[in-house]
């Protein structure tokens, strides 16, 4: 499933190349998806649609960025951005509700198999790599560090720890507050698959949102709370909350671009991915220009808003997929 | 000079002080509000489009889809409140299916507005296919509203002299021409302040819209009711829970524009008011 603990060399990067089948899925979908246009013929453009691009919490100031940009080079654009989680993006996505999701996981296969049942194919791009980070309050001074197995009995299902000393002696007793993504968040699935060796697995005693801001939100209004979110998130939340330095098995280390793109983060750095649905049909011809927009821009952008950008040549991959997909399908 | 009548007591001496207090409480509020703005506001800030950075951000989608909402709430819930109002106090026989209907009305009254969100996203939004459009948050709106509006028309047309009805009987009207021609014109006031009263409450409303879908970054202001939900209300909430302190200031920003549109709608509403009790005398 998810490589843990394992560096990836140079060029290669581990979540991608998993086992598990969706993104290999993704020839199914386009073969799938030629031959259903096959017989269709095209809508008339239509730029006038409305693009919603909605999912992931941890992709969202990027989507936002790159919204931002696109509507200024094509003025007359309409494009809303919205935030539902990420399995709660991929499957309106498939339901035919938004464009574009967001996923700070791969598509599971019980989800491609509903997505491939309702009849939409769909493509996976991965735009950007980010880490999940561990925050306390600003003024918590004490914790400075977590490993995978400490953060393992802080979150694990039934687990004891409730004080910080629990957790470690010579830590404060103080009642550890925690806030945490919820159960749509690709982040939650993530965090949970690394950390407890089983998506899902979590305590549940804690306040949960898909808003990243209102768990960063929650962290900094008390002093010896706990929470996790995708690293740009916590960017966008420097100045509230902290992030732990996290010892994945490569020394402690903080979730930095370049900790992120180097693999020194470890297993709690991952994949981002937008996934679109309908491209080949013109009803969203300004679906695809905003597609390969996002591609293009997010090698720049990404660095910027606390993400790491993927490896060199990545991003040429996406764009040739995209253009043979297209040709593929006209 | 004061008259004996305006002489000063302990109790009015007291509702002085309170209600000097509710002013100076009102006035700091909004003094608050426009200082923490002041960095924001501009002409551009209000027909700007969402942006990631707080001083390039405008809320030309949030101000343009407040003023939809108010137009379609005010369509849905004007006429269909009104017409309530009318039936219930000239036309139903009172007790039975009436008195029920007037009683609901009343209770709905009482019920938080989040709970309207929880019943518009069942019916207008996934019901009747909306989706979550200006078009579902107008008719969420609207059922928010219509409860007020129902009850304070009742009470206006309540409140129109027995002896009015009586005469226009007395010369061989109608009953809708006695609606019409005398009861409608006497409540016209009380109906308007009450109506108004409705609208502005249920405009400045985030939490219904937010459990709707409302959507806090567009890069376009809506112009017809089936684009996506956006409002005043639910930006401010959106742009608060950012960190940033810039987003404060344009959350304060969009609060202001807020407090600006509810106060046109009650000046609208004032005139209109000027303007009937013109025609009536």
């Amino acid at each position: 499933m998810i490589a843990i603990g394992r560096r990836p060399g140079p060029g290669e990067v581990v979540t991608r190349q998993g086992p598990v089948g969706p993104l290999p899925r993704t020839a199914v979908a386009l073969t799938l998806l030629s031959a259903l246009l096959a017989g269709c013929s095209p809508n008339e453009a239509d730029d006038d649609s409305v693009l919603v691009v909605g999912g992931s919490s941890s992709l969202y100031p990027l989507s936002e960025a790159v919204a931002e940009d696109f509507a200024r080079e094509h003025p007359g654009s309409r494009i809303v951005v919205r935030v539902s989680g990420t399995a709660g993006g991929l499957r309106r996505l498939c339901e035919g509700e938004i464009h574009i999701a967001g996923a700070s996981r791969p598509m599971t296969s019980a989800e491609a198999e509903r997505c491939l049942d309702a009849g939409t194919g769909y493509l996976a791009i991965p735009v950007a790599r980010d880490g999940v980070a561990v925050v306390v309050n600003a003024g918590n001074e004490e914790v400075r560090c977590l490993t995978l197995p400490e953060l393992r009995r802080l979150w694990e299902p039934g687990s004891g720890v409730t004080t910080w000393r629990d957790l470690r002696p010579g830590l404060p007793a103080e009642r550890i507050r925690r806030f945490g993504p919820g159960t749509a968040s690709g982040t939650h699935h993530f965090f949970t698959a690394v950390v407890m060796g089983r998506a899902g697995a979590s305590r549940a005693d804690h306040y949960q949102t898909e808003d990243d801001h209102l768990i960063a939100r929650g962290v900094a209004g008390d002093r010896w709370s706990l929470g996790y979110l995708g690293s740009a998130s916590y960017a966008a939340n420097e100045d509230r909350v902290r992030a732990l330095a996290v010892d994945t098995g490569f020394g402690c280390e903080h979730p930095t671009p370049a900790t992120i793109g180097d693999g020194s983060y470890g297993a709690l750095a991952r994949d981002l991915y937008i996934y679109t649905s309908d491209m080949y049909n013109n009803t969203y011809s300004n679906m695809y220009r905003f597609v390969v927009h996002y591609v293009s821009a997010s090698r720049a952008l990404a660095g910027e808003m606390g993400y790491a950008p993927l490896p060199p040549g990545e991003y040429e991959r996406s764009l040739a997929r995209l253009a043979a997909a297209v040709e593929g399908s006209s | 000079m004061r008259g004996p009548n305006r002489r000063r007591d302990g109790v009015g001496t007291a509702c002085g002080v309170v209600a000097g207090l509710v002013a100076a409480a009102f006035l700091t509020v909004t003094g608050v509000l426009a200082v923490k703005a002041w960095s924001v506001l501009d002409f551009a800030f209000l027909f700007d489009p969402s942006s990631r950075m707080a001083d390039r951000t405008g809320i030309g989608p949030a101000l343009a889809g407040t003023l939809w909402l108010a137009v379609l709430t005010a369509a849905f819930a004007f006429p269909v409140g009104v017409g309530t109002a009318v039936y219930l106090e000239e036309y139903a026989s009172r007790g039975g299916a009436a008195a029920v209907v007037g009683k609901v009305a009343a209770h709905l009254a009482a019920v938080p507005p989040v709970v309207y969100g929880v019943a518009g996203l069942a019916l207008f939004v996934r019901g009747l296919g909306m989706g979550p459009s200006l078009l579902a948050g107008g008719c969420t709106l609207a059922a928010l509203a219509l409860p007020t509006v129902i009850v304070t028309a009742r009470t206006a047309i309540r409140a129109v002299p027995r002896g009015l009805r009586e005469a226009a009987y007395g010369m061989g009207a109608t009953r809708w021409q006695v609606v019409r021609g005398q009861v409608l014109p006497a409540a016209a006031s009380g109906i308007v302040t009450g109506s108004c009263a409705g609208l502005t409450r249920a405009v400045g409303e985030a939490a219904p819209l937010l459990v709707l879908g409302a959507v806090s970054f567009m890069t376009f202001a809506p112009r017809s009711p089936a684009d996506p939900l956006t409002s005043l209300p639910t930006q401010v909430f959106a742009w608060s829970a950012r960190s940033q302190q810039d987003f404060a200031a344009a959350a304060a920003g969009a609060g202001v524009a807020l407090l600006l549109v509810l106060l046109v709608v009650n000046l609208v509403a004032l005139a209109v008011r000027r303007r009937l009790r013109g025609v009536s005398t």
